[in-house]
């Protein structure tokens, strides 16, 4: 998951922070909607303009995970668990799945859900008229995905129904990680009446999920009833609330308005004598923060170029400076906690002469010889947030570069990205969806990914990331992507800048929060005890 | 770092003027911004050309201080045409709101079939809420400060300008604080219009200020002239420290920022300085690492966050002096975090300075232990282990038996949800007990039995 998503909040954040105030007396302003609020989990939230977001198959996000639901999903510690999917066999040589649907399992609208809504929703998935750029990423390994989305087919081959309640699923290969992806949205079941209902389909979703949307007011709120008769047991807090746009999450979070809020001013609730400390939450989320090169446009196809933007970064400034201190370094691509982070990486140092010395041996021959070089942020207006800025000063100070930021509209930011349509440089950064090192070194820069939005091509990483993909030695299999990780590094393939911490706001009556370091749908875990 | 300033004309309606100039290869007209104040500004333009037209993107922006240059881009959705009507809305409640008084800047690139780029003219107009019917206040020192009003006749306005002027005189005098380009000061007639004017303000909003922008906006009301000249000079100070310490890689903490703005305004109000007393006697003062980051929304909270940053800056100020409140700024904006900077600059970081103020105004040491104290130095942080997943159980009948554990972390708070996979050894030894004796009485019943037939049998025998 791009952490582009999460850094859209942060940027609104900034920017309402970023404005002085004043005190001045004024009464709280009143909060109505037609639910029992002591019976509804109330968030604060944004929406995109672009549809695509909203639909499983075209989703960067993972916010569906309430509405729309999987065959697989993950618990609350991060183990694989049956979902849509009540259990599965895999054949001797592991290529072949064979998923039994649950029979209870139904539509919001009652539909029983059958195996053949699984082969419609990732057949529609691959179809080439969607152009989804993570199907192939999350659903590829299904034998006859490619070509399906090439155009070359009209169905998914690998796919069979056997009967109402049970599919065939055969992919191309014996990969270990093949179930985890499918916990992605991609891989997540929609209803074909309710998908061809017309082009807003997406606010009135039929989704399987634990809850049901059931109203939507455009740039004003969203909100979720409580599934019945989910298939796994009705979730316990009857409403969800998301209020739009409704203000500053942290400040509406004091004031008793949202009942969980991540955290700005993290100085202050870290605080023991702030009466607030003891509902903070505070965590790692598994995500790495990275600056991506164009490895095919100029300058950055010169690796020297490319390790003296790295080693221009001085990262415990930036970190110290612009994070006060609340992110962790990240030397490589794999975050602290997940299978292949090695904390023993040497990563290219912060050496500003040697970053200078590279720029002088590059085919460039310095920073007077480079070609004017766009920065490609996500964001609306001249607003420069503080993590870009600091880049941009520090390749200025240490290198005699300046660069152009470029902000492509945040609501169809990766619609441009995935065409192309972007600077030299990228604001980078991925969230694991699923805990493998898979998702981290291959997803992001095989040659072709639909996620290597930097053209970074190495064959013999290529090499070494398909014998990981079918290793089936585990410990092999994680020596395997060390290696890719160190050669990323030794290329300067992106800017590795931090894994940035997790912190929350929970309120007491929340009952059976757990701050997860993936994204999972965690609502129907909880309950509300005194709200 | 790089500024630009584009003269300000108020017309505070539509007003564009222009400032490029055009490729003729596709023609744009009826090309201009209209504003739903303060929601949205919707750019719109017809633009036709010889060839199908296949790409269109909006270049815009706002003029602000930016480290480099910085265009942003939008992409209007539209149906391939020799005519085409391109729209696109910034919503403002997505990107956060713009001052009233911004300047916006725009212009439309365009791309047809015969491989012609297009760059329209770049327009700007005044992003400004036009159902008020502003006026701005013409004097001689309009190179620093001008001021525009609505409500409330000229006397008003210039009272105002003179607290205006006061404040910057004293900030320069006793902060060494300057202005380095000229601001606007938008007067709003209550604190009701000013909310109405903007997005997001916290609930106990008076004013904000812009630094970026020049730009300052108030609810003075006629009628409330005395605070109306202590927050001018509160708002336009924070502009002169944002003059200042404008920095590509570097922050004033918020204790600061808003400590120089109530320091300017002169003393504290009765009212603030009994509750600053208060929280001394009682020990209820808040430690000045948690007021880096912004204050809260609580009201009686965020007031005494502010008069506890006054009593800190006033502290710094008064006993050290000006010029080294100066150059603990100028050391801010160099990149350095609030705890290198007070080193250099006093020889003690924020812990010290927490000491020695509380030392100075007679409060309570801070008494948390400095095990649970907060400190510049992050805690170690914990993070989970993760097993990874290994090659899935093969086999024809495989069926899947158990999640697959890829974590090893767990949280306490999670719901317990009784897991029993086999009886309790009591319940089992019992039974088996039982069943021990049940079969023993059956085996004693049919041995008794045999016997007797035996016995019948032999009786009939014998």
């Amino acid at each position: 998951m791009n952490k582009n998503q999460l850094m859209r909040i942060l940027l609104l954040i900034l920017i309402t922070i970023s404005v002085l105030g004043l005190a001045a007396p004024n009464p709280a302003s009143a909060w109505q909607l037609d639910i029992p609020l002591n019976q509804a989990l109330v968030l604060e939230g944004g929406e995109s303009t672009n549809p695509r977001e909203y639909d499983p198959a075209t989703t960067h996000s993972s916010n569906h995970k309430r509405v729309f639901s999987g065959l697989v999903s993950f618990d609350l510690q991060l183990n694989l668990t049956p979902d849509l999917a009540e259990r599965w066999e895999i054949s001797s040589d592991s290529t072949k799945y064979t998923f039994y649907l649950r029979e209870n399992a139904k539509f919001h609208n009652g539909r029983a859900v059958t195996a053949q809504d699984v082969i419609y929703s990732w057949e529609r998935a691959a179809s080439p008229e969607l152009e989804s750029d993570t199907v192939v990423t999350y659903l590829g390994d299904i034998l006859g995905v490619s070509e399906m989305v090439s155009g070359e087919a009209d169905h998914i081959e690998g796919l069979s129904a056997v009967d109402d309640h049970t599919l065939q699923v055969r992919i191309d290969a014996p990969k270990p990680y093949f179930l985890l992806k499918l916990t992605f949205p991609t891989a997540f079941i929609v209803d074909k009446e309710n998908v061809e209902s017309g082009d807003e389909w997406y606010r009135r979703p039929n989704g399987t999920g634990p809850y049901r949307l059931t109203e939507w007011v455009r740039f004003e709120r969203i909100v979720y009833e409580a599934n019945e008769e989910f298939y796994l047991g009705a979730p316990s807090i009857p409403y969800i609330v998301v209020n739009l746009y409704s203000g500053d999450s942290q400040g509406l979070y004091e004031t008793g308005n949202v009942d969980i809020t991540s955290v700005y001013s993290i100085e202050r609730f870290t605080d023991p004598s702030e009466p607030l400390h003891n509902e903070l939450r505070t965590g790692v989320s598994l995500c790495t923060g990275f600056v991506v090169f164009d490895t095919t446009q100029p300058p950055f196809d010169d690796v020297n170029v490319r390790k003296a933007f790295s080693m221009a970064f001085n990262r415990q400034q930036y970190i110290d400076v612009v994070l006060d201190g609340h992110a962790l370094p990240a030397h490589g691509i794999y975050p602290p906690g997940l299978p292949g982070f090695n904390i023993s990486l040497q990563g290219l140092p912060y050496d500003p002469a040697q970053a200078r010395e590279l720029l002088k041996q590059s085919k460039y021959g310095g920073a007077d010889s480079l070609p004017s070089i766009v920065y490609t942020d996500s964001g609306i207006g001249s607003f420069v947030g503080g993590g870009t800025a600091a880049l941009a000063q520090m390749w200025k100070q240490n290198l005699g570069v300046s660069i152009t930021v470029e902000n492509l509209e945040p609501n169809f930011y990766y619609d441009q990205i995935h065409t192309g349509n972007h600077g030299q440089l990228l604001d980078g950064g991925w969230c694991a969806d699923y805990p493998d090192p898979e998702n981290f070194a291959d997803v992001l820069f095989h040659t072709g990914s639909g996620q290597n939005s930097g053209g970074y091509s190495n064959p013999e990483l290529d090499s070494l990331l398909e014998a990981a993909r079918i290793e089936q030695d585990v410990t092999k299999r994680i020596a395997m992507y060390q290696q890719a990780e160190q050669i990323l590094v030794d290329d300067a393939a992106a800017l590795f800048t931090v894994h940035w911490l997790s912190y929350e706001l929970v309120k007491p009556y929340v009952r059976g929060y757990v701050l997860t370091p993936i994204d999972i749908p965690i609502e129907r875990y909880m309950w509300l005890d005194g709200k | 770092m790089q500024k630009t300033f584009f003269a300000l004309i108020l017309n505070f309606s539509l007003l564009t003027f222009t400032t490029g100039f055009a490729y003729p290869r596709a023609t744009v007209t009826d090309d201009k911004v209209i504003f739903n104040f303060p929601e949205s500004a919707t750019f719109q333009a017809t633009i036709t050309s010889d060839a199908e037209i296949q790409s269109i993107v909006l270049e815009y922006g706002n003029e602000q201080q930016t480290c480099g240059e910085v265009i942003a881009k939008a992409f209007p959705q539209f149906t391939p045409g020799k005519t085409v009507n391109a729209k696109w809305t910034w919503e403002m409640r997505q990107s956060g709101s713009l001052p009233p008084g911004a300047t916006i800047w725009w212009r439309w690139r365009i791309s047809d079939a015969n491989g012609n780029d297009t760059v329209s003219e770049t327009k700007t107009a005044i992003w400004l809420d036009d159902v008020h019917d502003w006026r701005t206040l013409n004097n001689g020192d309009s190179q620093r400060v001008r001021l525009h009003w609505y409500e409330g006749d000229q006397t008003f306005a210039i009272d105002l300008a003179k607290a205006a002027y006061n404040g910057l005189q004293f900030n320069e005098t006793n902060s060494g604080l300057k202005a380095a380009a000229p601001i606007d000061i938008y007067i709003y007639a209550d604190t009701n219009d000013l909310k109405d004017a903007i997005l997001y303000e916290p609930s106990w909003i008076g004013g904000q200020a812009f630094p970026d922008q020049d730009i300052v906006i108030l609810g003075i009301s006629q009628y409330d002239l005395d605070w109306g000249r202590d927050a001018i000079v509160h708002e336009l100070t924070h502009v002169l420290v944002g003059h200042l310490t404008f920095s590509c890689l570097g922050d004033v903490p918020t204790w600061l920022n808003e400590g120089l703005a109530v320091y300017s305004e002169g003393e504290l109000d009765p009212g603030s300085q009994q509750q600053l007393e208060d929280a001394i006697r009682s020990d209820t003062l808040l430690s000045v690492r948690s007021l880096s980051t912004g204050f809260s929304e609580v009201s009686d909270k965020a007031y005494l966050s502010y008069s506890q940053s006054y009593s800190i800056t006033k502290f710094l100020i008064e006993n050290y002096g000006q010029e080294e409140m100066t150059s603990l700024l100028v050391t801010l904006r160099r990149g350095n975090t609030i705890d290198d900077a007070l080193m250099q600059t006093y020889g003690f970081n924020v812990d010290g300075l927490e000491d020695i103020w509380r030392r100075a105004i007679g409060a309570t040491p801070l008494s948390i232990s400095p095990e649970v104290q907060p400190t510049s130095q992050p805690t170690p942080t914990l993070v989970p282990t993760i097993v990874p997943i290994s090659v899935l159980p093969l086999g024809p009948n495989q069926t899947t038996p158990t999640p697959i554990p890829t974590s090893t972390f767990n949280d306490q708070s999670t719901p317990e949800t009784p897991v029993r996979t086999a009886p309790p050894l009591w319940l089992t030894l019992t039974l088996l007990g039982l069943c021990c004796i049940f079969a023993f009485l059956i085996g004693v019943i049919v041995l008794g039995v045999i016997v007797r037939n035996q016995n019948r049998s032999g009786g009939k025998n014998e």
